[in-house]
């Protein structure tokens, strides 16, 4: 286990390397010029030449990428051009808004995925069957940035059941419509998931004997398909939480919530590339840290893993 | 029993076994067989119907739009400016422009379609490559590839897909390649698995024996074994991307603001929702629609194809 | 281990000298290892022009493991097989490419071993490729191959589906002869064909071994298919060859207790009129990861003794051209003693 263990940590730290080198290229072949951005314009020449000075940008690429890697180590993500605050800084102020959206996203996802998957797997080709499939072809298809309109144009613009956008107390009565539209993808791809994998353990020949030794059905369903469908879902939503912290963007756009997403879009519009490739690394990190703590609690829980 | 006709391709054949129990085991064409299955399935006929339909719409589009999607009519617009309702002589209504909102949901159907076949045809036939070089040739190679991998999935679609446009400037093009490079992870991450288990059949041991180089084996055995899967993928695919392409033009990172993309439109007609809710609902109607489409043909044919293709996630 | 042959001796095609193919055990990839599966573990013998060598023994006697150490199918981790000089088992790729052209194989799974998405013709082709033939001529060359197996040359454009397991078999053949080797090892090619089938697929071997002055290393659990086609025997187990001699001498006069077990097993359909004294097999093959010490038979063995338990046998002649390993079987006189 050990063994597993520091070799899939190892990995992890080579990739989050390609991951650091790929966005210092990314940021690097920017076209204009960030010292000029910063300054202003009507900026003198000196000026200008001083700041790209004193932002290294003067040195040759080799040098910048060394530079830029060992800020990363200490966490200096470098300074946002529109905010002139550290782009760390700026992110972690935002950061709690953001979690809570890809939670409440995971929530929605599991909640409505589990049951809706179990239903239609219960009773293969019933009427339940049938509408859980389709919501889950339809909520697979549907843009989420478009659902979500969809809802706060009836939810809260037509009939004032929730707030038409925004923060505010409560919160989390704010964040009911930009959650659910975040897990709604999500809800429908795990109803499909477990409707196959359910589908696939009660149809296996263990079932059957189960079944033709006459166990009751709902004790085959709760307690030995759904578990074994269930659990490979819960980690897969663990993922998920990391892929959320960056799709969040278009539901904080949507939704107008002064999230990190929201700032990065601000960013995008300004081209203020310390803030957006600072978010798309933190972003990035998150996925790769996620990955690695599922890996993990797949091989605590499964030891054929470790062997591999 | 089909008797033979002069329809089935040279694919179908009759094979006496020698020494048999008598029987003459008749095989039809993969067409037919094809075609029946899809006329069984509902959901899938629709879908390929929708499909068949947006193909027409894109190619021909410019003698089916009533008015040019460019022009903002004078009158295209209510006393006030405001945009109209559908019906009339614009059935769909118009948007804030005075533009035609049919013209321009059937110019975006063009638009849509071409990204995402074009970026998802580019990921596909990079995936292919790194998965079959990586899978079959192993060693180094297939740890650095599948790292590579790794890292480029290591970074959000949406958000990684905007940077890079946001730095190398919005434009059709730019917004094909982006999504290209960023989608390829998932079709070689896949590839590579199926080349791995390829790899141990015996006729691929047998032909390596023979002397047969390595790019060879790759391109004429392994692959044919591959194309089910190829197919099944770059349908559900252009779902995927058509999707993402919508986020990018919503977002107004996209293709440029004159180009209608249904995205786009969304965000346009999100600001005079109020007044005007048909602005984003159609587009909408329209995006669900293709997506759905797409999504129905691609289950279909995995099923038809090769039902142990693994889930892409 | 030389052997001494009967008769005029043909010149040697290959030599296997003590082989050893070992598979490391490990709990994980990049773990320690925790055992070593000796599955060939000093297998020795030649394989003379012209000549049909049988390789018999049970499931995990390492005998698939030795055709397929001889081709560089599995490198081999001791040893050598000497082809023309040169010991192919240290070859690099490169140069192994020119050996390819020099021995073959025949698998045993007819519906594994043709590519199903290629015609027939196509994998032929293959073939003819590897020996240089030129594109024009290939649709002729791939006839001829046919035609020598038995097939007419329209099953080129056939599909492997399209034909029986005994047809498939017979473009196995085909594809192998198509380089044109000098030998050609059959790894239990018949194995999967029904019996009546079988017998066609072995005469037709038999004919082209004739024709085309084939040698043969023929690989079969079942010795009466051996008794037909080989011209000498080698009996396997777990790893090591136990005896090897030529086809009258084994199956009339066998030495080796294990093969006198193996052919008491073997059906038939005439009662004996000899009788040979029955030895029964007890127990199961043990594991390849922990053979039992001194000859590994010896747990088996009815007439086991102290020596056999502590002291490895080593493959001595017995008789002219016949040589087994057991301690129980006196020795044949030197050479030139009277």
């Amino acid at each position: 286990m050990m063994a597993y263990l520091l070799r899939r940590v190892g990995w992890m730290f080579v990739i989050l390397f390609g991951v650091a080198t790929v966005t210092f290229f990314v940021a690097y072949m920017v076209p204009g010029d960030p010292a000029r951005m910063i300054a202003g314009p009507g900026a003198s020449a000196a000026t200008i030449d001083s700041i790209r000075h004193q932002l290294g940008l003067d040195q040759p690429a080799a040098r910048q990428y060394i530079d830029y890697m060992g800020r990363l180590v200490t966490g200096n993500l470098g300074i946002s051009f529109l905010h002139r605050v550290p782009v760390l800084t700026a992110i972690f102020q935002r950061l709690g808004t953001t979690v809570l959206i890809a939670l409440g996203g995971v929530f929605w996802e599991l909640a409505i995925g589990i049951p809706v998957g179990i239903a239609a797997a219960w009773k293969p080709r019933s009427i339940w069957d049938r509408a859980g499939t389709a919501f889950a072809l339809l909520g697979l298809s549907a843009p989420p940035f478009w659902l979500g309109l969809l809802l706060l144009y009836y939810l809260a613009f037509q009939h004032s059941i929730f707030p038409l956008g925004g923060v505010g107390h409560p919160l989390l009565w704010y964040l009911i419509l930009p959650t659910f539209t975040l897990g709604i993808g999500g809800a429908a791809w795990y109803t499909r998931m477990l409707r196959s994998s359910m589908l696939e353990i009660l149809r296996s020949p263990y079932m059957q004997m189960a079944r033709a030794k006459g166990m009751p059905s709902r004790i085959l369903l709760w307690r030995h398909a759904m578990p074994n469908a269930v659990i490979p879902l819960i980690t897969m939503a663990g993922m998920d939480l990391g892929y959320f912290l960056g799709g969040v963007l278009i539901i904080e756009v949507v939704f107008g919530i002064p999230g990190v997403g929201q700032q990065a879009w601000q960013a995008v519009q300004v081209l203020d590339i310390p803030m957006i490739m600072g978010t798309v690394l933190i972003a990035a990190v998150f996925i790769v840290l996620m990955n690695v703590i599922v890996d993990l609690s797949y091989a605590l829980f499964d030891p054929r893993i470790r062997y591999r | 029993m089909l008797s033979s006709g002069p329809e089935l391709s040279d694919r179908s054949a009759v094979a006496p076994e020698s020494g048999t129990r008598g029987e003459t085991p008749v095989m039809l064409s993969r067409w037919s067989l094809l075609l029946r299955s899809l006329l069984h399935d509902p959901p899938a006929l629709a879908g390929a119907v929708v499909v068949l339909v947006l193909l027409i719409v894109a190619v021909f589009g410019s003698l089916l739009a009533p008015h040019n999607p460019y022009t903002g009519f004078g009158n295209g617009l209510s006393k006030i400016g405001a945009p109209l309702p559908p019906g009339g002589r614009f059935p769909l209504g118009t948007d804030p422009n005075g533009r035609d909102v049919l013209s321009r949901l059937i110019f975006g159907a063009r638009i849509s379609l071409t990204i995402g076949v074009a970026a998802n045809g580019i990921a596909t036939l990079i995936g292919l490559l790194v998965g079959l070089v990586a899978g079959y040739i192993g060693g180094w190679v297939d740890t650095v590839l599948m790292r590579l991998t790794d890292v480029v999935m290591a970074f959000p679609i949406l958000l990684f897909a905007i940077a890079l446009i946001a730095v190398t400037g919005p434009s059709e093009t730019n917004v094909i390649l982006v999504i290209a490079f960023l989608y390829w992870t998932y079709v070689a991450r896949v590839i590579h698995g199926m080349v791995l288990s390829l790899k141990e059949r015996e006729f691929v041991t047998a032909t390596r024996t023979l002397g047969i180089s390595g790019r060879r084996i790759m391109f004429r055995h392994i692959v044919p074994h591959l194309v089910p899967a190829l197919i099944v993928y770059f349908t559900l695919g252009v779902a995927s991307t058509i999707l993402i392409e919508a986020s990018l033009s919503y977002i107004g990172i996209g293709v440029p603001v004159p180009i209608p993309s249904w995205g786009q439109m969304i965000a346009q007609g999100q600001d005079y929702y109020q007044i005007a809710p048909w602005l984003f609902i159609f587009p909408g109607i329209a995006l669900v629609a293709t997506v759905l489409a797409f999504n129905l043909v691609g289950d279909w044919l995995r099923d038809v194809l090769d039902p142990t293709t693994p889930q892409k996630r | 281990m030389r052997t001494v042959e009967r008769g005029a001796p043909s010149p040697t095609l290959v030599r296997v000298e003590d082989l050893e193919v070992h598979f490391p055990v490990r709990r994980s990839a990049f773990g320690p290892k925790s055992g070593v599966v000796r599955a060939v573990d000093g297998v020795s013998f030649q394989l003379r022009a012209g000549d049909v060598l049988g390789l018999a023994g049970e499931s995990g006697s390492g005998k698939t493991t030795v055709a397929r150490a001889m081709l560089r199918i599995t490198d081999p981790t001791g040893g050598r097989v000497v082809m023309d000089s040169l010991d192919i088992s240290k070859l690099g790729r490169a140069e192994l490419k020119r050996f390819r052209r020099r021995m073959q194989m025949v698998y045993q799974d007819p519906y594994d071993s043709l590519n199903p998405r290629l015609k027939i013709g196509t994998t032929l082709e293959e073939a003819l490729m590897v020996r240089g033939v030129r594109p024009s001529e290939r649709t002729n060359g791939v006839r001829h191959l046919l035609e020598r197996v038995g097939l007419s040359g329209a099953y080129a454009l056939r599909y492997p589906h399209e034909l029986s397991g005994g047809q498939r078999q017979r473009v196995s053949i085909a594809r192998a002869l198509g380089v044109e080797p000098s030998v050609i090892v059959c790894d239990e090619a018949v194995s999967s064909l029904d019996v009546s089938v079988r017998a066609q697929i072995l005469n037709l071997l038999r004919d082209l071994q004739e024709t085309e002055r084939l040698s043969l290393l023929f690989i079969s659990h079942d010795l009466s298919t051996l008794r037909f086609i080989a011209d000498r025997v080698a009996i396997m187990y777990l790893g090591q060859v136990v005896e090897i001699g030529g086809r009258e001498d084994l199956f009339d006069r066998p030495l080796h207790p294990y093969t006198l077990a193996l052919l008491a097993a073997v059906p038939e359909p005439v009662p004996r009129s000899q009788r040979r004294p029955v030895a029964r097999l007890t127990g199961e093959v043990p594991s390849a990861l922990q053979p039992p010490g001194g000859c590994r038979f010896h747990p088996r063995c009815p007439i086991a003794e102290d020596i056999c338990r502590e002291v490895v046998p080593e493959l001595r002649r017995k008789a002219a051209g016949h040589l087994a390993a057991c301690h129980l079987v006196p020795d044949a006189p030197p050479i030139g003693v009277p």
